[in-house]
């Protein structure tokens, strides 16, 4: 095995965490995509994690004397109807809304690479074993899953993470096989076969790290999608409740008001767009440098 | 690849077509008479009395039937509708003189006291499997000495027959060739003597009313009423506000009504239409001491909040029941906002650093604003509430069942006896009625008893009085804040009437021009 | 082919067995039944009881279970549970209004995001970026407007601002133009996103396609901008945007509950939404088997196209 050298295979697929850390050598933090996001993400986590030492108002503090006020100095954002401070909402709502959106990618992705990979790359009983739950559970609207956890569990964070989870799952299992079935394929892994490399090695060395770009630009955008689905999921009742501030239920509450004040849902929602822009600059550049071909 | 693409679309046109012409809906209001349209807020449930749910469907049933008695849409009090008078010496056997050329609609015949006894009778038979069986359980006998008389006699005296009896569920007088022709569509196929027949419904769509030609107080004004089901608030007041529909069944949102008011939209409304209390279960420790539910009420400054979200919409209450039911007194104590108060009563209960509990909610409905100000003012007590919010059905259910630290109940009824052995009777006690608080109070049970056997109006409301009293000294359930109803519409729309049970009696519905 | 269909519709069968199942199962684990989603705030104790008797839900759940299927076997629908209205009529009116929104849908955002993203994949590959980027963000700021939002500022600009289109109002076959007018902002709420991602997937596509060997090949033939585009580069971008398609078709057709709550549409979504609520099991089951079948006849259709295109792909 040693003494080939496989035809056409690209320099990064020696192995994942030889590829990320030479990433990380070389070029992560002077590519411009990342640098800009960056540049966006960073102030936002920062003023998250200050928040509680601002000189602002407590994101569950009611005051019935300033409801539904126009930004100001003392109120950035602007105040709700009960006259809570809505950039303090809103930087706390951006705690519980990344701690969704990652925690909803790492599930999709870790279940969707393992699972995906096994049924693309051994095919047959696994193959159909797997695809078949995937394809039940693609076939069963994730509404009344969401409706049947929260009937069951509760509202709260770990319902709404399961839910949307349960539904981005399968499509990521579904992602990653059809990218394991394609590789397979390709002429690399033929010759690699040839030389009688081990399953095993065909999986890790060469099939997984080609597969990971795409995974990546998968989770990110399930990452900012969690976040506007359990927006979604709160204008149906079963999202992350209020008081407990998260920004896609900012927007929902404000939604109501959106034609007396319409700063309490626009601008939180415009601080998603911005994580979401970011987020997106940050996969894209990531996958610029693991995939060299895509630039 | 371009000639597959143009199939498709040829056939998918197709598709459309075709089924475009099997499905032409109801058929469109006609030109001539006058017609109002009117948001309807949720998916109808069917008409039929024995089986009937929901204000909203209520209120339609109310005018496609009459009752013995009925609301008066203004004052609330009872008034004649089929019955034109009746007596009673004991509040056991009741005679009622019944209307004459009254007919059914759709040609169903003249009325009678034969179709009084059919209708009772049928709530009764345990084959109809209605819900309300249990109120017309103390009729023990039903006769009819000549065709406009009805004399009804009861196990036990009850002083609130004429309730029973009202335009509403069980009181609604059907037509037993209509029923039995109706077969299992009864809910579909309602047939009374009210102002207005159901002419066509779409169940997630639509509900055309048409006027009853033969009622008997004369035509109604409007000829055709058609409902739209809107079931989003701010397309609902949008809709009004495009023109397209010309009233709005309950507008629930405060920001709403004061664009509709500054509009120049009429404010139709009832104030105090019902009360909302939680409900505390003393089987959650803290809950079976009195201090504590003292604690609870004095710790909430309703009066402020209720002010500031919803003026419109709702304020404070202090009892369960209305100030317009004729039982009603303001002698009772209440519990106004003083934390200080709230947290020397939790020391004194043996909570000095308070507890927490959990409120049981509905997760359409989220945790409401008020709720949110709850949360925010009882914590400055010490007290921690915490929403578990479960779906509709699991609500009921579990409200149903007990199974809650805190829940709140509406309860609608105009009468006031109703509320309170519903609220307060031991036989109604969870899972086996409304009395969530498992409230047991031999001499309050009594005296429930008494009153409602009572002939003379004075010593019954004497006993009443003592009832409301002794349930606010105990702070048995928690009085929060009422509701009003508002139905905004255009201004020229006149008559809406909202009576206490939420419902308008369309008969005074007109447009002007 | 004849093997693989008959494979292909047994994997069907069991997919639509497992839902089947899967659905029965959930829907009774839930709390709450149709007669306490009834009941409401007044009604408790033994009447509850009578009128769960009358549904029929006190029955051993095997036997339910085995009712449900036989009925599916033979193509009965049944009745709702609580207002017993044949369910074949329910669909029968939510179906057309559903498939209309869900065809136009497509065909808006499939006109619209095919040539941007082609477009957007062209510049980018000459190097130049601006519509690129412009239409990556735009994508991605609309695709981040939550419906219910868009839905609302909508409402408030076209139809209560112009008066452009109406809020509410029957959806009424006879009047063709009355229809687009009624149906025109919840196709427009449903294919912003749609364009979004579509566009987003043609300019993926189409962009790996122009970097691909065989293209440059095409061009050092000298064959012309628009011919490699069309030829090569779109025809082979057919397959994800297929792909995605039917995909997004068969979400569509399952309903899409918060548009059709806002504007008011009577569609399969509000359909689901109201069997749930009720806790129609009869219903919703219902439902759900339709959409488990549609989702696996469109996949198969998919899969179909796939193998057409590209015959080297594998199953």
């Amino acid at each position: 095995m040693a003494d080939i050298t496989l035809p056409t295979a690209p320099a990064q697929n020696t192995s994942l965490l030889a590829a990320v850390s030479a990433l990380f050598r070389h070029r992560l933090l002077s590519h411009g995509k990342v640098r800009l996001a960056l540049l966006i993400l960073i102030p936002i986590f920062a003023l998250t994690i200050l928040a509680p030492v601002l000189p602002i108002q407590k994101p569950l503090e009611t005051n019935l004397r300033a409801m539904m006020q126009f930004p100001s100095i003392e109120h950035v954002f602007g105040t709700d109807k009960m006259g809570r401070d809505i950039f303090s909402r809103t930087l706390a709502g951006v705690q519980v809304s990344i701690l969704v959106g990652f925690s909803v990618a790492s599930i999709a992705l870790a279940f969707g690479m393992v699972l995906g990979t096994l049924a693309g790359f051994y095919g047959g009983l696994v193959d159909r074993a797997i695809m078949t739950v995937v394809d039940i559970f693609l076939a069963f609207p994730s509404l009344l899953l969401a409706i049947g956890l929260v009937s069951v569990m509760g509202t709260g964070l770990v319902p709404v993470i399961l839910a949307i989870s349960l539904a981005d799952v399968p499509r990521f299992i579904r992602l990653q096989r059809s990218q394991v079935l394609s590789l397979r394929s390709r002429a690399f892994i033929d010759a690699a076969r040839t030389v009688d490399a081990s399953q095993y090695w065909l999986m890790t060395r060469h099939i997984v790290p080609n597969t990971i770009a795409a995974m990546l630009v998968a989770a990110s955008i399930a990452a900012a999608n969690a976040i506007l689905v359990e927006a979604s999921l709160s204008f149906l009742g079963l999202g992350i409740m209020p008081p407990q501030p998260s920004l896609g239920n900012i927007v929902r509450d404000g939604q109501t008001y959106l034609e007396q004040a319409w700063w309490i849902s626009t601008l939180p929602g415009v601080v998603i767009l911005l994580i979401a822009v970011g987020l997106h600059f940050l996969s894209d550049g990531v996958r610029e440098l693991l995939d060299p071909r895509s630039r | 690849m371009i000639a597959n693409i143009r199939k498709w679309l040829a056939a998918g046109i197709t598709l459309l077509a075709a089924t475009g012409l099997v499905l032409t809906l109801a058929p469109a209001a006609m030109a001539q008479g006058k017609t109002l349209t009117v948001r309807f807020y949720d998916d109808p449930a069917g008409f039929d009395p024995a089986n009937i749910f929901r204000i909203e469907n209520e209120n339609i049933a109310f005018n496609i039937f009459s009752g013995l008695t009925s609301y008066d849409g203004e004052t609330g009090e009872i008034v004649p509708d089929l019955a034109t008078s009746w007596e009673t010496a004991d509040n056991k056997t009741w005679t009622f003189k019944l209307r004459e050329g009254v007919t059914f609609q759709k040609g169903y015949g003249d009325f009678t006291a034969a179709d009084v006894i059919y209708s009772f009778n049928r709530i009764k038979d345990p084959a109809t499997a209605s819900p309300y069986a249990a109120e017309l359980a103390g009729i023990v006998s039903m006769e009819a000495p000549d065709p406009y008389t009805v004399v009804i006699e009861l196990d036990a005296p009850n002083g609130n027959f004429l309730h029973t009896v009202a335009n509403y569920h069980q009181g609604q007088i059907v037509s037993q060739k209509a029923i039995e022709e109706a077969g299992d569509q009864v809910r579909w196929q309602p047939v009374g003597t009210g102002p207005y027949y159901l002419e066509s419904i779409d169940v997630s769509s639509q509900i055309v009313l048409k006027r009853h030609e033969g009622y008997y107080k004369g035509p109604a004004p409007i000829e055709t009423i058609v409902f739209n089901i809107i079931k989003d608030e701010a397309t609902a007041t949008i809709a009004l506000r495009n023109g397209e529909v010309d009233l709005v069944m309950r507008a629930n949102q405060e920001e709403n009504l004061t664009t509709l008011k500054a509009e120049g939209f009429t404010m139709n409304a009832v104030m105090n239409y019902a009360v909302v209390v939680g409900v505390l279960n003393p089987q959650f420790e803290p809950f079976a001491n009195p201090l504590v539910r003292k604690a609870m009420a004095h710790a909430v400054d309703y009066v402020s909040i209720t002010q500031a979200i919803s003026p419109s919409l709702t304020q404070p209450h202090y009892s369960m029941l209305l100030p317009w039911m004729d039982v009603y007194t303001d002698d009772i104590p209440k519990y106004e906002y003083d934390p200080d108060k709230a947290k020397a009563l939790l020391v004194e209960a043996g909570y000095p650093d308070g507890f927490t509990f959990k409120n049981l909610g509905t997760s359409a409905q989220g945790v409401t604003e008020l709720q949110q100000f709850q949360i925010d003012y009882l914590s400055q007590v010490g007290i921690n509430m915490e929403m578990e919010l479960v779906d509709t059905p699991t609500f009921n259910q579990r409200r149903n069942a007990g199974e809650f630290d805190l829940a709140s109940r509406l309860l609608p009824a105009v009468n006031p006896d109703m509320i309170l052995f519903s609220y307060l009777h031991p036989d109604n006690m969870v899972p086996n009625g409304l009395n969530g608080a498992r409230y047991d109070n031999p001499e309050v049970t009594a005296l429930l008893e008494a009153a409602r056997a009572e002939p003379d109006k004075a010593k019954a409301l004497e006993m009443y009085t003592k009832v409301q009293q002794i349930v606010a000294e105990e702070a048995v359930y928690l009085a929060t804040y009422s509701n009003n109803v508002f139905w905004p519409g255009k201004p020229e729309v006149t008559g809406v009437h909202i009576n206490y049970l939420a419902q308008v009696n369309f008969y005074d519905v007109d447009i002007t021009e | 082919m004849a093997e693989y269909t008959a494979k292909k519709l047994v994997q069907m069968l069991v997919t639509v067995l497992g839902v089947v199942t899967l659905v029965f199962f959930t829907l009774r684990l839930i709390p709450g039944d149709a007669a306490s989603a009834m009941a409401g705030d007044t009604l408790s104790g033994e009447a509850l009881q009578v009128l769960r008797d009358q549904m029929g839900l006190d029955e051993p759940l095997l036997t339910q279970y085995l009712g449900f299927l036989r009925n599916l076997a033979v193509v009965d629908l049944g009745e709702t549970i609580t207002t017993r209205i044949p369910i074949v009529e329910l669909l029968l009116r939510a179906l057309p209004i559903t498939l209309s929104i869900a065809l136009a849908t497509i065909l808006v955002s499939v006109i619209l995001s095919i040539p941007l993203g082609t477009l957007a994949a062209y510049m980018a590959h000459k190097g130049r970026n601006w519509l690129d980027n412009g239409l990556t963000g735009a994508a991605m700021i609309i695709d981040l407007m939550p419906s219910f939002w868009t839905a609302l500022v909508l409402l408030l600009v076209f139809s209560l601002g112009l008066g452009w289109f109406p809020a509410s109002g029957q959806l009424d076959w006879s009047d063709p133009w009355g229809l687009v007018l009624r149906l025109a902002l919840p196709v427009i709420v449903l294919s912003l996103s749609q364009v979004a991602t579509l566009a987003r997937i043609t300019r993926t596509a189409v962009l790996e396609v122009l970097n691909e060997d065989y293209v440059r090949t095409a061009r050092s033939l000298g064959w012309s901008e628009l011919r490699v585009l069309f030829r090569h580069a779109l025809k082979n971008a057919a397959l994800p945007i297929a792909t995605v398609v039917g995909l997004s078709f068969g979400n569509l057709l399952g309903g899409t509950v918060i548009v059709e709550f806002i504007f008011t549409i009577p569609g399969v979504g509000n359909l689901l939404i109201a069997g749930i609520n009720s806790r129609d099991y009869q219903l919703v089951q219902t439902l759900i088997v339709l959409y488990a079948l549609l989702f696996v006849v469109i996949n198969f259709a998919t899969d179909l196209i796939y193998k057409t295109l590209d015959p080297r792909v594998q199953f």
